[in-house]
Parts: structure tokens; C-alpha cells; sequence
């Protein structure tokens, strides 16, 4: 058991660490390459993005590398809606 | 609405919302210490801290889970939704300082690492252990997920329902939670008061969230109507529909708002998806305010005829084609794209 949860907190740790040294340029410079209206929001509002940045680093630093904007959410309605027929 | 992101979009509500939140918080902190230390002269002040930090931290979460089913059954409740967030934030604050006085007062002054020892001291410590520390810290991870990516900012950014499946982990962490404080009470109380009371958290949470899916469940169902040749289903009567307030149909996997509404001094009629781009809240059971359908959830607007937000608001959601007859409210199931204007039909 104790190894088990050595190697598992020691990835999680790694993971973070990671996490953060990326969260760190990305909420000061990457985040308003993905979302625009993040460019002008306030040093507070960016500080706090720092938590989930650490968190989903992966996802952001594809987005980030792309520059892709934030995703269209999938939804039954949003996914069968087809234009309407002209009258 | 996503126009520009603050820190907090503070209004009047939520200043007084949150000044109670804390004034609950201390209340609830100096009441547990002073009647421990009434009742105990000698406990030690770190572990009456910690137990107190650890106490209103379960009874937030037992009032943040109650709050949507609560909402649900009745609308007098939705005031209390509209700032949850908030209250999230602040129980991961309060387990997060139980947490780390534990930590520290438990396992810091040992030979080894801390955060190893919070998994692993329990494990064979004596017969009959269980590792309930360890069920505290992985609900503590839960929560420090749900806390960091509570901003508007993750909504966008992972899309509704990601967030919101990811926030539906709130329960895995209730379950983690109830696991760790009975233990942990088991270990240290030998009245069954604490384990009575916690027994009855988890027996009114699951009442009213059985009583609210009872609920929810039986409006979805009454909406099934056989399509007519022309494709359209019939909804609702227009008798039924009360004015300037939708009413939800289930078309097409997901809710339908239908719309009676007065725009000009003329009575319209349209119809849209019945869930908010913003936290998927419910949009069928909002109100016609200031020319937009407004989700009872957080304010969220929507022009009925094309679904989307007002300017400078960028949200929007698919519409539905309708038409009325013999008095009966017809809707097309199968949705236009998100903010496709649809000709609303005119009542009189």
C-alpha cells in the first residue's frame, strides 16, 4: 500500500508541478490567445485562473498552441438543429 | 452575461448574500468552540479549531446540495441558487483549513511526508482501523477541482455540460465526505449524536433530491404527443400557457421553452431551447423580462425570436419553428441552428 500511494501522489505532484509552470505565462499572456475577452480583463481575475490552469494544462496548452477559441458545447438540440426550410 | 470577465460581478443581492455566508460561518465556528469548551473545559483549542472548521464545512455542503432540488420543487428557493457558487467556494475554504490544521497538528512534526502520512497512518494502526483521512483528502481534491474552476471563465472554456458533469462530482465527494466524518467521529465520540445527525443530512438530501427527479421526471412525460403529418407535435393547449412565462415541452432529447409573451401591446408566441447556454440552467421555466426570456438560474436573456442574447451578449441557443391550431400550440422537433430567427407567431 505504501508504494502504491507514493508513486500515485508523487505523479499527482509532478502533474501539478507541471501545471503550474505552465499556468504561470499562460494566464498572464496565453489566455487571451484562446478567449478574447480574457485580454482586458484585471490582474485579480487572472490570478484566480491559476488554480484551474494547473488543473487542465493539457487542454489549455493544446488550445493555446492552436489558438483556438473556446469550444461550441454539444447538446441533443444543438446537435440535430438543421436550418429552417424557406417558406 | 459573458461580455468582458471580472473577478466577481458583485450586485447589491450578492454583497448581502455573502455578508450572511460569513456571518453564518463565524456564528457557526464560535458556537461549536464555546459550547465544546463548555462542555470541555480541557479539550485542546487546535482540534476544537479543526473539528469546528470541519463541521460548518459539511453542513455548507448538505445546504449547497439541498439548494437545487429545493429550487426545483419550489421557486421560492431560486434566490439561494443564484449566489451558490459562492457558497462552494467557501466550504472548500473551510475543509481546506480542516484539512490542513489536521495535517499539520497529525502528521507534519513525523519522520514522514505529511501528505503520505494523511493516506497512510491509518492503514493497521490498531485493529479495527479505518483509513477515513484518506477519504477526506481525495473529497478535499474533488472539491479543489469544483472551487478552481468555478469562475464564468471555465464555463466558456469547457462548455456547460463538461462543467457541469464535472461539478456533478460534488456527490462523489458527499459520499467520500459521509464516509470520513462517520469514521472519523466513531473514532473520537462515543455519543451517537454526531453520527444521528449526519445519518439525517444524508436521509433529507436523498428525500428531496427522489422528490425533485419524481417531479421533474413526471413533467418531461407529459409532453409526449403523436407528430402530426406535417412533422409539428402538438404541446399545449394555448389556454394553457400563461402570459409572459414559459412553458417546458420535451422534444427532441432535450426541453423546449414555448413562449406566450406581449411585446408592443401584441401577443406573441415562440419557441427555443429550454436550456441556458450559461450552466445548462432550466430556460423553459423562466419569465419574459424586458423583451427577453430570462433563466430563473442566473439571469441569463434571450430574444425569443432568435434565441439570442441581447447585444453586447454573444450567447445563444436553437429555436424552434411553431404555428397554432384549433387552439392547440404545434412545435417542430427538430431545432433551427442557435440564434436562427424564427418568425414568432402573432395572437391577435
Amino acid at each position: 500500500m505504501d508504494t502504491i500511494v507514493t508513486i500515485a501522489l508523487g505523479i499527482i505532484a509532478a502533474y501539478l508541478g507541471v501545471g503550474l509552470l505552465f499556468a504561470l505565462p499562460f494566464v498572464f499572456i496565453g489566455v487571451a490567445k484562446i478567449d478574447a475577452p480574457a485580454a482586458s480583463a484585471g490582474f485579480w481575475f487572472k490570478l484566480i485562473l491559476i488554480p484551474g490552469s494547473t488543473v487542465f494544462w493539457p487542454l489549455l496548452l493544446k488550445r493555446w498552441l492552436r489558438g483556438e477559441p473556446p469550444p461550441v458545447e454539444h447538446s441533443a438540440h444543438r446537435t440535430s438543429a438543421q436550418s429552417p426550410p424557406h417558406p | 452575461m459573458s461580455h468582458g470577465y471580472q473577478l466577481v460581478t458583485w450586485t447589491p443581492f450578492k454583497k448581502r448574500y455573502d455578508q450572511f455566508l460569513v456571518g453564518v460561518v463565524v456564528a457557526g465556528i464560535a458556537v461549536f468552540g464555546g459550547v465544546t469548551f463548555a462542555l470541555n473545559p480541557l479539550a485542546n483549542p487546535v482540534q476544537v479549531l479543526m473539528r469546528a472548521f470541519g463541521l460548518v464545512a459539511i453542513v455548507l455542503l448538505h445546504v449547497i446540495l439541498a439548494i437545487g432540488p429545493l429550487a426545483r420543487i419550489d421557486k421560492r428557493f431560486l434566490p439561494l441558487l443564484y449566489n451558490r457558487r459562492h457558497l462552494g467556494v467557501m466550504m472548500f475554504a473551510l475543509a481546506f483549513i480542516h484539512g490542513a490544521i489536521a495535517t499539520f497538528w497529525y502528521h507534519a512534526l513525523g519522520t514522514l511526508n505529511p501528505f503520505l502520512s494523511v493516506f497512510l497512518s491509518d492503514w493497521g494502526s490498531h485493529p479495527g482501523a479505518f483509513p477515513f483521512q484518506a477519504f477526506g483528502a481525495v473529497a478535499l481534491m474533488i472539491l479543489f477541482v469544483m472551487a478552481a474552476t468555478s469562475h464564468d471563465f471555465w464555463l466558456a472554456n469547457l462548455t456547460a455540460p463538461v462543467w457541469k458533469s464535472l461539478h456533478m462530482m460534488v456527490y462523489v465527494a458527499y459520499a467520500l465526505l459521509v464516509v470520513h466524518v462517520g469514521f472519523g467521529v466513531l473514532q473520537a465520540e462515543t455519543s451517537p449524536v454526531y453520527l444521528g445527525i449526519l445519518a439525517t443530512g444524508v436521509v433529507i438530501l436523498t428525500g428531496l433530491h427522489l422528490k425533485a427527479g419524481r417531479t421533474e421526471t413526471a413533467a418531461d412525460a407529459s409532453v409526449a404527443s403523436p407528430v402530426e403529418s406535417d412533422g409539428f407535435v402538438r404541446v399545449a393547449s394555448l389556454a394553457d400557457l400563461p402570459l409572459n412565462e414559459a412553458v417546458s415541452a420535451c422534444l427532441n432529447g432535450d426541453r423546449v421553452a414555448v413562449l406566450r409573451y406581449e411585446e408592443d401591446g401584441v401577443e406573441k408566441l415562440s419557441a427555443l431551447s429550454g436550456i441556458c447556454q450559461h450552466q445548462n440552467g432550466p430556460l423553459s421555466e423562466g419569465k419574459y423580462v424586458k423583451g427577453c426570456l430570462t433563466c430563473p438560474w442566473h439571469g441569463y436573456q434571450y430574444q425569443p425570436d432568435t434565441g439570442a442574447s441581447p447585444p453586447p451578449f454573444t450567447e445563444k441557443v436553437p429555436t424552434f419553428r411553431l404555428r397554432v391550431s384549433d387552439g392547440d400550440v404545434f412545435v417542430h422537433p427538430t431545432p433551427c441552428p442557435a440564434g436562427t430567427r424564427v418568425e414568432p407567431v402573432t395572437l391577435n
